[in-house]
């Protein structure tokens, strides 16, 4: 086909209001005009155009700009005084505008009406992580240890037969949800129930696997908000005990369930049965809303895949976005990503919402050709959803930025920038000095009015950066010289003492600080200690932290014993590592 | 002078495809374009003013539209690109396939390219009213012309 001006022409013509359109705009202008909005894209756009001056025209305007130069000059220093007066005036102007746009912030977030029926608040959620959640008394972590167990375990050996061997076994730690209260010090796993082992029965309220959001979320799953605990988990309805643990259940019967827990584990009430899906996902708490995505699902036929041999359901699904408001217990869906019955995917829903303002936000992370990348963000007074393409906002957001990674995909290579993001606008500039490079690996995150990068040494933060807003380094430090309060250690050995940064909320940074026993010969590490420290982020760019320590993860003590008997079995049944 | 009671109806009866024929070819996708050209004669109608005549009128329409269209682009925050496919045929006089083809060849052409190639191709304005109404130099509008077109022309060669 050869494109011409002609079939350019042909094409384009076809674009035309429709007769609905047309006929509710002209209905619109014949109204009288409404008040100017205020809202975004309204400052430049309507600059003056004039079409081009004739000769005469621009004979005339040299003229009159010569007429007025002259008499400048004759105004000599005069002049500059009227020019400080206009100065003063234009400034004055500024000013006024600043305090106006603000104002209409303001106003826009007591904005009481919502065509999706909300009643919004001034209600936010502090937290910029969410690795905890905090309440009037304490924090509340979900610690996740590990765990070796001692014993007899029964191996294949190369030549294939099975065998039985003396072994130390480690196992990822479940996720415990505890309750840390940094005035007492004391701690407490999130389960009221008496006599309770924790030992992930059905009957422990904290490590019950009778719903599973702990096991999925590397945050912690709830969120305090007026005297309860909130999470979005999976319910299984058929679990079965049996002598070696738990059977996995029949996924199909899965069940995303909203729950609310007392401040103390007990009490566990399902506030809403999704009847389909799964949760697994923490809430944001915005506006007197708790938001949350489920994951839906549902199952077709089950065939046999020709080339594993296993059976595979024919599966499709996607996600809603739904708000419960606190003060009512209504709830509401403002997004349904509707799965699409005739292809075998699921769109993955988002692991985390962000509400900012009007809107909330949420990345779209795997989406097949049907659900594109990207961020998206639902007006909670109109309901309209946009998206920013191939755009990932990570980490953390204030009430005006956000931040996302541009990788320079056009030429595959790895380069990029962090990129820090106007929210109302959505005009991006590149945060100076942040060039993706090897050696700076992790994502900064934003958290008030500064921006965290962390410089990671195999899983161990080495260097953290902070920034202001206009991207400039405020800090760039190597954490070793934080000075952390030194490890009281009654080992004598401990080998490694480091830290990472755990949360930034309400002004103070939250380091993790952990203390490593490593027994080279058994191939383990030991942490002896972990606490978490905190320091308001002025005193850190400031460079005089003063670190208060917030709550200890776990007991030093009952660590060591732990350490010396695993070190005891190992060298008496001459165990030279311990398996995973 | 062009003085009318209502400018912004008239505009719109005039001009209101024009608007929404260029926000398209700028933005590229149909939902944005119909909200840029709709909310210029809303604020025309907000804040109404004096034209010198019909072209005057129309020029100033276009200029605004494709400022608007720019500040969309500036912004991440775009609506889902809508295939011509996806369309309803109500709101597209399209003749065939091979105009939906041209179409969706048009709305994946690039700022600043797709402004100047509509303006020239289908308004029919010359290079140096383009590079008046876009504050460009001619060069640079001329040059822009010629690789949009070289684009579309590689673009549609590739797809058949």
């Amino acid at each position: 086909m050869r494109m011409d001006k002609n079939r350019y022409r042909d094409a384009v013509s076809g674009i035309r209001w429709t007769d609905a359109q047309r006929g509710k705009i002209e209905e619109k202008l014949r109204q009288p005009a409404e008040k100017p909005s205020g809202a975004a894209f309204e400052d430049e756009d309507f600059e003056t155009y004039e079409p081009p001056m004739t000769t005469e025209e621009r004979r005339r305007m040299e003229e009159e700009m010569a007429k007025q130069e002259r008499k400048l000059r004759r105004m000599g220093r005069m002049g500059w005084a009227v020019a400080a007066a206009l100065l003063i005036v234009i400034g004055g102007g500024v000013t006024a505008a600043v305090i106006h746009t603000k104002k209409l912030q303001q106003e826009s977030l007591h904005s009481p009406e919502s065509k999706l029926g909300l009643h919004l608040t001034d209600q936010k959620d502090s937290a910029s992580q969410g690795l905890f959640a905090r309440s009037e008394n304490g924090y509340y972590i979900l610690y996740s240890g590990y765990e070796y167990n001692m014993g007899t375990y029964t191996i294949r050996n190369e030549e294939g037969e099975l065998t039985e061997v003396d072994a130390i076994s480690q196992t990822g730690g479940r996720g415990y949800p505890t309750f840390y209260d940094p005035e007492t010090g004391e701690s407490a796993i999130l389960c009221a129930r008496p006599n309770c082992t924790h030992d992930g029965s059905t009957y422990c309220t904290a490590t019950t696997k009778a719903y599973s959001s702990y096991y999925r979320s590397d945050r912690f799953p709830m969120v305090y908000a007026d005297g309860y605990l909130y999470t979005v988990s999976t319910k299984h309805s058929k679990w079965t005990e049996t002598d070696y643990g738990y059977e996995q259940a029949d996924p199909k019967e899965d069940h995303a369930v909203l729950l609310r827990y007392e401040p103390d584990g007990s009490g566990i009430t399902e506030l809403h049965d999704f009847g389909t899906g799964t949760g697994g996902f923490r809430p944001t708490m915005h506006r007197g809303y708790l938001w949350f995505a489920v994951q839906t699902m549902s199952y077709g036929e089950t065939v046999q895949n020709p080339i594993s041999g296993a059976d595979e359901a024919f599966v499709n699904g996607g996600y809603e976005i739904w708000g419960y408001e606190l003060k009512t217990g209504n709830l509401v869906k403002i997004y349904d990503s509707e799965s699409k019955p005739d292809i075998n995917h699921v769109d993955t829903a988002p692991q985390y919402l962000a509400g900012i303002g009007d809107y909330i936000y949420f990345n779209t992370e795997d989406g097949d050709w049907a659900s594109p990348t990207g961020t998206n963000r639902i007006n909670l007074l109109t309901g309209e959803m946009t998206q920013a393409p191939d755009v990932s906002l990570e980490n953390g957001f204030n009430d005006n930025y956000g931040l996302y990674y541009d990788s320079n995909m056009k030429d595959y290579s790895s380069s990029g920038s962090w990129m820090l993001v106007n929210l109302e606008t959505g005009e991006a500039k590149p945060l100076a000095n942040t060039q993706h490079s090897t050696e700076f690996a992790g994502m900064p995150f934003l958290s008030g009015d500064y921006i965290y990068w962390c410089q990671f040494d195999q899983g161990d933060i080495t260097t953290l950066r902070i920034y202001d807003l206009n991207a400039e380094t405020l800090l760039d430090q190597d954490v070793k010289e934080f000075h952390l309060p030194e490890y009281p250690s009654e080992w004598g050995d401990v080998l490694q003492v480091h830290a990472s940064l755990a949360e930034v909320s309400d002004g103070r940074v939250y380091l993790y600080r952990t203390a490593d026993l490593i027994n080279d010969k058994k191939g383990i590490w030991w942490s002896l200690d972990r606490s978490v420290y905190s320091c308001a982020v002025e005193e850190l760019i400031a460079g005089n932290p003063e670190w208060t320590k917030e709550f200890e993860l776990m007991d030093s003590e009952e660590a060591g014993k732990k350490y010396n008997e695993l070190i005891s079995y190992a060298e008496e049944h001459n165990i030279s590592s311990f398996s995973q | 002078m062009l003085s009318k009671e209502n400018i912004a109806l008239y505009a719109f009866q005039k001009y209101g495809d024009t608007a929404l024929q260029a926000a398209f070819c700028c933005i590229g996708n149909r939902a944005d374009a119909e909200d840029v050209a709709q909310e210029v004669f809303f604020s025309l109608h907000r804040e109404p003013r004096d034209f010198n005549d019909d072209e005057h009128l129309k020029a100033w329409l276009l200029r605004c539209v494709i400022n608007r269209c720019k500040n969309l682009h500036k912004s991440i925050w775009r609506r889902m690109r809508v295939n011509m496919d996806d369309v309803p045929t109500a709101a597209l006089t399209v003749h065939d396939s091979s105009e939906r083809e041209v179409l969706n060849l048009i709305t994946s052409l690039p700022q600043p390219y797709s402004e100047v190639v509509y303006l020239h191709d289908y308004e029919g304005y010359t290079i140096r009213e383009i590079a008046n109404m876009l504050d460009r130099p001619e060069n640079t509008v001329s040059s822009q012309l010629r690789r949009g077109h070289q684009k579309l022309r590689m673009e549609l060669s590739e797809e058949g």
